[in-house]
């Protein structure tokens, strides 16, 4: 009888305690700033979160599988919004979160470095960029770049594209890319001398924008609820501003 | 005449072999020892398949070995044909591709026998089509030897070909083999641990003990030198009798045979008159007695004389070497019996001969009454 | 498939082909070394051999990254012979797949070549070959399934390599950009239908593949060499 009441207290407080509990699903190239966020948000609460890293469409296939998602932090604005045109979300569950800027980075040559960023005049091998079919970050490197020689031009440096944005980070630092068109998060996270990179303007590409997605799960889900407003509130968007993104005003 | 000259030594773990030897370039010459004796090595280094080997082997003009000088003349280049105990034949193709793999690669400036009347030969025609795993031992060891042979090889190696044998295969391989070794005119070396299987192949014996030659004859004296430890005291000791046919009498169904011009009865065989034929006589086949015996169903009874006498004290059995004329015959009796009749060397004795086995051109089975 | 979606395939294929055939060419006298070889020395060759098979492909994709970069010396060696740099490049990923598939062309040649006995190579050096000869006559034609086997399976494996590719491509159309790549941006990118439709063109295309050369390859037992 004892044992038998005692078991049913600990599933019960287990049940509890998942309710207090919120899987946030993260694209790669946030990952660090969401755990910041998860680490904030659980101090100031009695709730706890989980981060889950991937790709935004390899995290949605899943979730479409059956992956207990609650949110989603996506790395583009268009998936959120076919998700919400496709029936998949509510109508208030998706908004933007963040708002990321493209730098040139030529880590080893200080001697290119000019006032202004000329990627027409660039002369290295490889420049790195994110692949535009997957990433804003991508479609807005093509966007500069065409902008700087042309659609049809033939470049004097071969393009290459990675997977996403850190991606693209990745070769640059490895030096397999002499050059790169990153995120100015990553550049900021990683503490790079701000001699090796210049801030593109932001009036010549697409904003590049992250949004978020509360799924039906997560609309059930008391933390999962708390995460997805807080997005767009202070404390959060301090840390969010701190890791080189501007935050979207409505 | 082409001899083969090795003198060669060469060892290999605990073993150690070491052979000076001039083997004939014509005929069959058996290599026959007990198990361990070397035969298998010996052969094998003659055909270049053994490492290490010290010595030199010089077939006609050329230089095999001369480990002095350096020279050493890998096996593929080697005139010889060798089959294998185990046939060896390659899976990957049928019985006319191993034939033909072996055709293409013939020494062309050798003498050989057509391919098609190899296959005739060794009874081949209707296997060719077969595959090398469906064939059973005696078809596998026929395609195996005409393989060797239509290399057009100048020396043929044989390796215990019959070892791997079932009884009733042996016969028609034996037979097989001896016409082919009569109509391709190739020096054989032949190695078996069977005496009798060599008896009835061989021209020329050499004997091999413990890596050592104890013996290398003509097969008809090397049979019986029983002053050599391996033929010591054996149950199969054979003589080699060369007889030649007389006449048939088809009405008894015998044949009678001359050995030198003594009379031998046999039943009958399908060899001509005048012809000669190889004889063996089991020792244990012999017996011996003083005079002439008559009211005894045995029928061949040749005077001979006692040679020598083998009679060791723990034995059962004493050897006797009787000569008929130019001739020679074993016999083996008891001790007992030995002393009994007195028996002394120079003694004129009469040899009562059971059992005679006779190899001729279609049969090779033993025949007794 | 767009006709973007077919460059990528092309560029696939002739991957797969190039990788399989310089692995056959590499592979065929190295496993036969080896099988031969009584040297101590074999495990650890073997097992250097093997490590493609264990090391996770992205880690593969940025140490050849590192490599072959041209400001490396490997690298740099290419780049004075040729004037091009390795990185992001078919050659480059060639070199790359050739190391990530050499597992699966060693192991099989190995396995067969190892079960061909000594005793066979005895009697087909009594018939005239020599070393080379034996080679050809007859440890070739023995080994001729695993050969094929060996072939198919390196030539599989290499169509569906990704992540060494996602590492170090650079997913330059017509140079780099494979299908697998094409095949994972549409999934990212919610295009289903689309990577439904690939990977049953990239099915149909193995099975048609498998299928010509199972039909076309009988083993004979016929022909001698």
């Amino acid at each position: 009888m004892v044992s038998r009441c005692f078991l049913l207290a600990l599933f019960l407080f287990s049940a509890t305690l998942s309710a207090q509990t919120a899987t946030i699903a993260v694209a790669a190239n946030f990952a660090a700033t969401a755990q910041k966020i998860a680490d904030k948000l659980s101090e100031e609460s009695e709730f706890d979160f989980k981060i889950v890293v991937g790709a935004t469409g390899l995290l949605i296939a899943q979730w479409r599988h059956g992956a207990p998602f609650d949110v989603l932090l996506a790395a583009d604005r268009s998936r959120p919004q076919t998700l919400q045109e496709a029936g998949y979300v509510c109508a208030d569950c998706i908004k933007p979160y963040a708002r990321g800027f493209l730098s040139l980075w030529i880590p080893r040559s200080p001697q290119l470095l000019l006032p202004e960023p000329d990627l027409a005049a660039l002369d290295v091998h490889h420049l790195a960029v994110a692949n535009a079919r997957l990433a804003p970050y991508g479609v807005a490197a093509r966007v500069v770049m065409d902008g700087a020689w042309g659609k049809d031009q033939a470049k004097q440096v071969q393009i290459v594209e990675a997977n996403d944005v850190g991606a693209a980070y990745s070769l640059v630092a490895s030096g397999a890319a002499q050059a790169g068109l990153v995120a100015l998060s990553s550049l900021q996270d990683e503490r790079v001398s701000t001699d090796q990179y210049w801030t593109i303007d932001p009036r010549s590409y697409p904003a590049i924008e992250q949004w978020c997605v509360l799924f039906p799960r997560g609309e059930a889900n008391a933390a999962a609820r708390y995460w997805f407003e807080q997005m767009q509130l202070e404390p959060v968007r301090a840390i969010i501003r701190d890791a080189g993104y501007a935050v979207v005003e409505e | 005449m082409d001899r083969l000259h090795c003198a060669l030594s060469l060892q290999k773990g605990a073993f150690d072999l070491a052979v000076d030897l001039s083997i004939a370039g014509s005929g069959v010459t058996g290599i026959w020892g007990p198990n361990g004796a070397g035969k298998s090595t010996l052969l094998r280094a003659i055909a270049g398949l053994e490492r290490r080997v010290a010595g030199r082997i010089m077939w006609q003009d050329r230089c095999w070995l001369d480990s002095d000088h350096g020279v050493s003349m890998p096996v593929e280049k080697r005139p010889v044909g060798i089959v294998f105990q185990d046939a060896r034949l390659f899976s990957f193709t049928d019985v006319r591709g191993n034939l033909e793999f072996a055709h293409r690669r013939a020494f062309a400036h050798h003498n050989g026998m057509p391919f098609q009347q190899v296959l005739r030969t060794l009874r081949l025609e209707h296997l060719l089509d077969r595959n090398v795993a469906s064939l059973s031992g005696g078809e596998r060891q026929r395609v195996a030897i005409a393989r060797a042979i239509l290399r057009r090889p100048q020396l043929l190696l044989l390796d215990e070909p019959l070892a791997a044998i079932d009884v009733n295969q042996k016969a028609e391989f034996v037979d097989v083999f001896r016409q082919l070794t009569q109509q391709l005119h190739l020096p054989v070396l032949y190695v078996t641990h069977s005496l009798d299987e060599i008896s009835v192949l061989a021209d020329e014996l050499i004997i091999l003990d413990d890596g050592r030659v104890s013996a290398h004859d003509k097969i008809q004296q090397a049979v019986l030198r029983i002053d050599v430890p391996v033929l010591q005291r054996r149950d199969d000791a054979v003589s080699i009798l060369d007889a030649k046919v007389a006449f048939h009498d088809p009405a008894m169904r015998l044949s009678h045979l001359l050995v030198d011009n003594e009379p031998l009865l046999v039943p009958i065989i399908t060899a001509a008159p005048g012809e000669r034929v190889r004889l063996l006589v089991h020792a244990r086949d012999v017996a011996l007695s003083r005079a002439l015996q008559t009211g005894l169903s045995i029928r061949n009874q040749l005077p001979a004389l006692i040679e020598s006498i083998s009679d060791h004290p723990d034995a059962t059995y004493a050897d006797i070497i009787l000569s008929i004329g130019e001739h020679r015959l074993t016999s083996r009796i008891t001790r007992a019996a030995c002393r009994d009749l007195d028996l002394r060397e120079g003694d004129a004795v009469y040899a009562l001969v059971k059992s005679v086995s006779v190899t001729q051109r279609h049969l090779s089975l033993p025949v007794s009454f | 498939m767009t006709q973007e979606d077919w460059v990528a395939m092309t560029v696939t294929v002739q991957l797969a082909a190039l990788t399989s055939a310089i692995l056959l060419a590499a592979c065929l006298p190295l496993a036969w070394r080896l099988s031969r070889s009584q040297s101590r020395w074999r495990p650890v060759i073997e097992a250097v051999l093997a490590l493609p098979l264990v090391l996770p492909p992205t880690v593969l994709g940025f140490y050849l990254l590192v490599l072959l970069n041209p400001d490396a010396f490997l690298g740099g060696l290419w780049f004075t012979l040729t004037g091009d740099a390795l990185t992001f490049t078919f050659s480059g990923l060639v070199i790359a797949s050739v190391i990530y598939s050499l597992p699966f062309m060693m192991q099989p040649l190995l396995g067969a070549f190892d079960t061909i006995e000594e005793e066979t190579l005895e009697a087909a050096a009594s018939l005239g070959c020599g070393a080379r000869e034996r080679f050809f006559a007859v440890v070739l034609p023995t080994s001729q399934r695993a050969i094929v086997a060996a072939s198919l399976l390196t030539f599989a494996h290499t169509i569906g390599e990704f992540g060494v590719v996602l590492m170090m491509g650079g997913n330059i159309p017509g140079e780099t950009r494979v299908i697998s790549v094409v095949m994972f941006e549409q999934v990212e990118t919610l295009q289903y239908s689309g990577a439904h439709q690939l990977a049953a063109a990239l099915l149909l295309f193995s099975f048609l593949l498998l299928l010509l050369v199972y039909g076309v390859y009988r083993p004979s037992r016929r022909r001698a060499v």
